[in-house]
């Protein structure tokens, strides 16, 4: 067993078994091979269930919202891209730091089929800030290719570097052919730790503009294009949405262009570690006006 | 008498088909991106119809199911114009013959199941032209893949009402296809015109049959367990997409809606879940299944009990896609294991 298993299952027994918390929110073997998935733990005898390893992908923190949580007293196991989320809900007033009791965990990487996921290879906080959290959890097993500097984002992302180069029409075409596949199963919002609008827009009933059809090109566009915009400046870089597509598309070209693209005009932004407010949710007014030469400004 | 042919091999069979789709919408499993669909032959890159026979024969479902060619995620049904004051409504319908290559056992199954709620009183014509148009040619599943539970469900070399069976001879790299339907002596007669030949014999799958679970067992077990603390659990867990169900290849729950631009519209019907909050609230506001728990149970109790008590079956055939797919790894198993009983010590 690894020593942050081991340490995570001992602070779980003693939280629960002084009655610190209702329930500890972490990870257990799934029943596929290479699966783990989200537990939750409310007896001592328990925590041996919990582990961590390269394949807690889940964005746990995203639990929080849900309604089922609400009355009760936390511990959440949390790696450094979950810990952004949850800085960004209590940034956002979506929940208070001292409702619940973070367990910091330093984060191996995470896999991303057979290898290692980009957003992972770039990410320069695997682990929380020590004071961030209650209790931080180290000594992973770190892999050869996430020792040293994390990559830049044009050698972790490289596919973007390939949309970037095709022409429009062929760029088109890419996002048709995968757009095309897209059921609406809403599996990427559901799963994405930064999606935590209490109304999202495609839930609301009748709306003129949306429409349910699932074989409607437009309407697949307008649901991404929406949700690329919500989430570009406030992702955490998780890469859950892509993850958890039964479709395989690869929402995390979008938003990750996106995000490079903001980059460029706002400089430098990582959600969730930057203060707030994100670049895209307010407006200063030195900024670059794209809309004044259509005499929008 | 029930007649074999064979074609000396997949690629012969493939090209009959295709000389066969000015007459018939064939589709066929392949992969897209590498994502597991069946897709008309006639619009495959020469890369996706390589895929085709190893998906065909392969003991394992691929991702998409047959379903959407008989009930389709998103159908219109009717249109309307509003023209000179007048409001003129068509009924568009065009079901073609359609031949599904590579179906599997299960897929029969699930739509046997659909069949009891769609074709029975009053009958859902759009599902009905579209079953009565398609020809199912059917795979004979040899072992289980990963993640089938087939012979728990019973399924497993179920193929009652495939119109062919299909099996390959390993021996000669001869496909072998036993027409058991008036469809599928029809098309059997059409693929002799194509080049394909009589075969005296039929392979006949090699799988061991395993006992099926008892669907009144599993219903009773079912049902003593609705109140056990395990469903808020789950719920916890369930993050409440709708991957599970749209990937099923036996829900078939759907929604009307319209859609409306200025002067014209349609009503079309497009997949609903059971695991979304809307799917149950109503005009006013009142939802009968307010939280998730109650959204779970839902989905495992019609497939487990409720499906049972109306239809007489168990509405799952084990095909493993929610299991899969779940991005939590929610599957049938982590309910049947939990139930007690003898399905506990499976
Ligand atoms: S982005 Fe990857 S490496 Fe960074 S904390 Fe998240 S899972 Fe770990
Ligand atoms: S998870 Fe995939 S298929 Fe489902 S809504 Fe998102 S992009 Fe579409
Ligand atoms: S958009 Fe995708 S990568 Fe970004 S936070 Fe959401 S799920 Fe994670
Ligand atoms: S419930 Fe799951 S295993 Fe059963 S038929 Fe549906 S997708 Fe397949
Ligand atoms: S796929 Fe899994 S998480 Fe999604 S609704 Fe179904 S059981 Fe819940």
């Amino acid at each position: 067993m690894c020593k942050i298993t081991e340490e995570l299952q001992q602070i779980a027994a003693e939280l629960l078994k002084e009655g610190k918390v209702d329930l500890v929110l972490g990870y257990t073997k799934g029943e596929q091979e290479e699966q783990s998935v989200p537990c939750i733990v409310t007896q001592p005898e328990d925590a041996s269930k919990l582990i961590f390893d390269e394949y807690s992908e889940k964005a746990l923190s995203k639990y929080l919202l849900e309604e089922s949580f609400q009355d009760k007293k936390v511990a959440i196991v949390l790696k450094g891209c979950d810990q952004r989320a949850f800085k960004l809900m209590q940034d956002e007033s979506r929940l208070g730091r001292e409702d619940v009791y973070l367990i910091g965990v330093e984060c191996p990487g995470m896999k991303w089929g057979e290898d290692l996921s980009p957003f992972c290879l770039h990410c320069d906080y695997r682990t929380p800030a020590k004071e961030d959290v209650d209790s931080l959890l180290t000594g992973a097993d770190i892999p050869e290719a996430m020792q040293g500097e994390p990559l830049d984002h044009e050698d972790s992302f490289t596919d973007i570097n390939r949309l970037e180069k095709m022409s429009k029409e062929e760029r088109f075409e890419f996002w048709k052919r995968q757009l095309n596949r897209c059921k609406r199963c809403y599996t990427c919002r559901n799963a994405c730790p930064v999606c935590t609008c209490r109304v999202c827009v495609f839930d609301r009933e009748n709306p003129d503009y949306i429409d349910r059809a699932k074989d409607q090109m437009a309407q697949h566009q307008f649901y991404h294009v929406i949700r690329a915009f919500h989430v570009s400046d406030r992702c955490v870089s998780c890469g859950e949405c892509a993850r958890v597509c039964p479709e395989g598309i690869p929402l995390h070209l979008l938003n990750q262009k996106l995000l490079r693209e903001l980059d460029k005009f706002y400089g430098e932004y990582q959600a969730g570690i930057d203060e707030v407010p994100t670049p895209l949710s307010h407006a200063n007014a030195d900024e670059p006006d794209f809309f004044g030469k259509e005499g929008k400004a | 008498m029930k007649p074999v042919i064979a074609a000396k091999s997949f690629e012969q069979l493939l090209k009959a088909l295709h000389q066969l789709s000015s007459k018939y919408l064939v589709v066929a499993p392949t992969t897209e991106d590498g994502v597991e669909h069946y897709r008309p032959i006639t619009q495959m890159s020469e890369e996706q119809k390589s895929q085709v026979e190893r998906l065909s024969l392969r003991n394992q479902p691929p991702l998409g199911s047959v379903k959407p060619f008989l009930f389709p995620d998103s159908e219109i049904y009717i249109e309307f114009t509003k023209k000179d004051g007048k409001l003129d409504v068509q009924t568009p319908r065009a079901s073609v013959p359609q031949i599904i290559l590579g179906a599997k056992p299960c897929d029969v199954v699930s739509l046997e199941l659909i069949d009891k709620v769609f074709l029975e009183d009053p009958v859902d014509g759009l599902y009905q032209e579209k079953r009565d148009n398609t020809v199912l040619i059917v795979n004979q599943c040899d072992e289980m893949g990963a993640n089938c539970r087939c012979d728990d469900f019973g399924v497993q070399r179920s193929t009652g009402s495939a119109d062919l069976l299909m099996s390959k001879d390993e021996s000669s790299g001869k496909i072998l296809l036993k027409a058991q339907s008036e469809k599928g002596n029809i098309l059997a007669e059409e693929l002799l015109k194509e080049g394909m030949e009589e075969n005296p014999v039929f392979r006949e799958p090699k799988v061991p049959v395993k006992e099926a679970l008892e669907s009144e067992k599993i219903q009773q077990a079912m049902d003593d367990f609705f109140e056990s603390p395990f469903w808020e659990e789950l719920a916890m867990r369930c993050i409440g997409c709708a991957t599970c169900t749209f990937y099923c290849p036996t829900c078939h729950c759907y929604d009307i809606r319209d859609f409306q631009r200025k002067e014209q519209g349609a009503r079309y019907r497009t997949w609903d879940s059971c695991m979304f909050p809307d799917y149950t609230r109503m005009a006013g506001g009142h939802n009968p299944r307010p939280t998730r728990k109650d959204r779970v149970q839902n989905r495992f109790y019609h497939k487990l009990s409720y499906f049972v008590k109306n239809e007489g079956a168990l509405g799952c055939v084990g095909c493993g896609r929610c299991g899969e797919k779940c991005p939590v790894g929610i599957s049938m198993d982590t309910v049947l294991n939990r139930i007690g009983g003898e399905v506990n010590d499976k």
